[in-house]
């Protein structure tokens, strides 16, 4: 764990950690341990759901690396293979910023749009390519184009499920932060435009004050604890599940006040 | 006897214990959907939804 804490520390937006606890443990215990150990407080995912079985003769911790088109790169043993683990990370990372040679330059070019987020304009680039061509390779841009212009929506959709998500699940200020630059990325794409717009409104309204406010609140107290375990928090979550009562993040303090101690 | 007993036995086991998750192999492309929230996940619900970036799964355990 803590080795795959700090990859996600080092390479942030660049990489997913998906940390999945296989001996089935129950929930207040591993959040103890996540706090002792301070592993909380990035951006890396916690499961207790196996998704699949890597070959590892019984012994943990093992681990899989799935590349960014979600196929299984490497797996096994973490310690036996932590220096691959981080070069093939580091060479997916870097990939990424380079153009497919398994594409057509100009849809190869808007696919990589695409992969640094900006969703508008890889769906316009391959709209385009779709109504102007006329080349000897025009079967081949068509098909590739109509891909890239799928997965752009569907990769724009999640993000925008993502705020969608956020927005109404306690985390709205983090909502509100991303929907800007969301908003940006998704000019174009007229349907998404629609729901991104719709979800500013209403985290605009009156009725969701509350739990922006609320949401502002806990992230901030959520991160005094994952930076200061040992202190007491118990009482101010006590207090934001009080004057918050009803809001989602008013859900969460509560949690937190059935973990931490008196 | 005993054998085709055993075998009897080790099959009603099996049908009822819950499905294993599948073991994969070098390029494979799982596919896996969450039926519990993913601790900070922020709603995300499958594996799929997590391509378009590298991602490290680290399958660890707290004994």
């Amino acid at each position: 764990v803590p080795s795959a804490i700090r990859l996600q520390r080092e390479y942030g937006d660049d990489l997913v950690v998906l940390l999945v606890e296989v001996q089935g443990s129950k929930t207040d215990a591993i959040t103890k341990l996540q706090l002792g150990a301070k592993w909380l407080g990035t951006q890396a995912m916690w499961t207790s759901e196996r998704p699949f079985r890597v070959p590892s003769g019984g012994k943990i911790p093992h681990f899989a690396l799935l590349d960014p088109q979600g196929r299984v790169a490497l797996m096994g043993l973490n310690g036996r293979l932590h220096s691959q683990i981080v070069e093939q990370i580091e060479s997916m990372v870097q990939g990424r910023k380079k153009a497919s040679k398994e594409l057509t330059p100009a849809v190869a070019k808007a696919e990589v749009k695409m992969r640094n987020g900006d969703f508008g304009v890889a769906y316009r680039a391959a709209n385009k390519l779709l109504a102007t061509t006329p080349r000897k390779d025009a079967e081949r841009v068509t098909t590739e184009a109509t891909q890239l212009r799928d997965l752009v929506v569907t990769r724009a959709t999640g993000a925008v499920d993502r705020i969608e998500w956020m927005a109404f699940n306690g985390y709205a200020n983090q909502a509100k932060d991303a929907l800007d630059d969301l908003s940006q990325a998704l000019k174009g794409i007229e349907d998404l435009e629609t729901r991104l717009s719709q979800i500013s409104v209403q985290l605009k309204s009156k009725e969701m004050a509350q739990e922006l406010a609320a949401a502002r609140k806990i992230a901030k107290l959520e991160q005094k604890l994952y930076a200061d375990p040992g202190a007491s928090f118990r009482k101010s979550f006590e207090k934001l599940n009080q004057a918050f009562a009803g809001t989602k993040a008013a859900e969460r303090a509560a949690y937190w006040m059935q973990v931490l101690p008196e | 006897m005993r054998s085709i007993i055993s075998v009897l036995v080790s099959t009603a086991i099996l049908g009822l214990a819950p499905q294993l998750a599948a073991q994969i192999s070098l390029g494979d492309s799982p596919e896996f959907t969450f039926r519990q929230d993913v601790q900070n996940g922020m709603g995300i619900k499958s594996l799929a939804e997590l391509q378009g970036k590298p991602v490290l799964i680290d399958f660890w355990g707290t004994r």
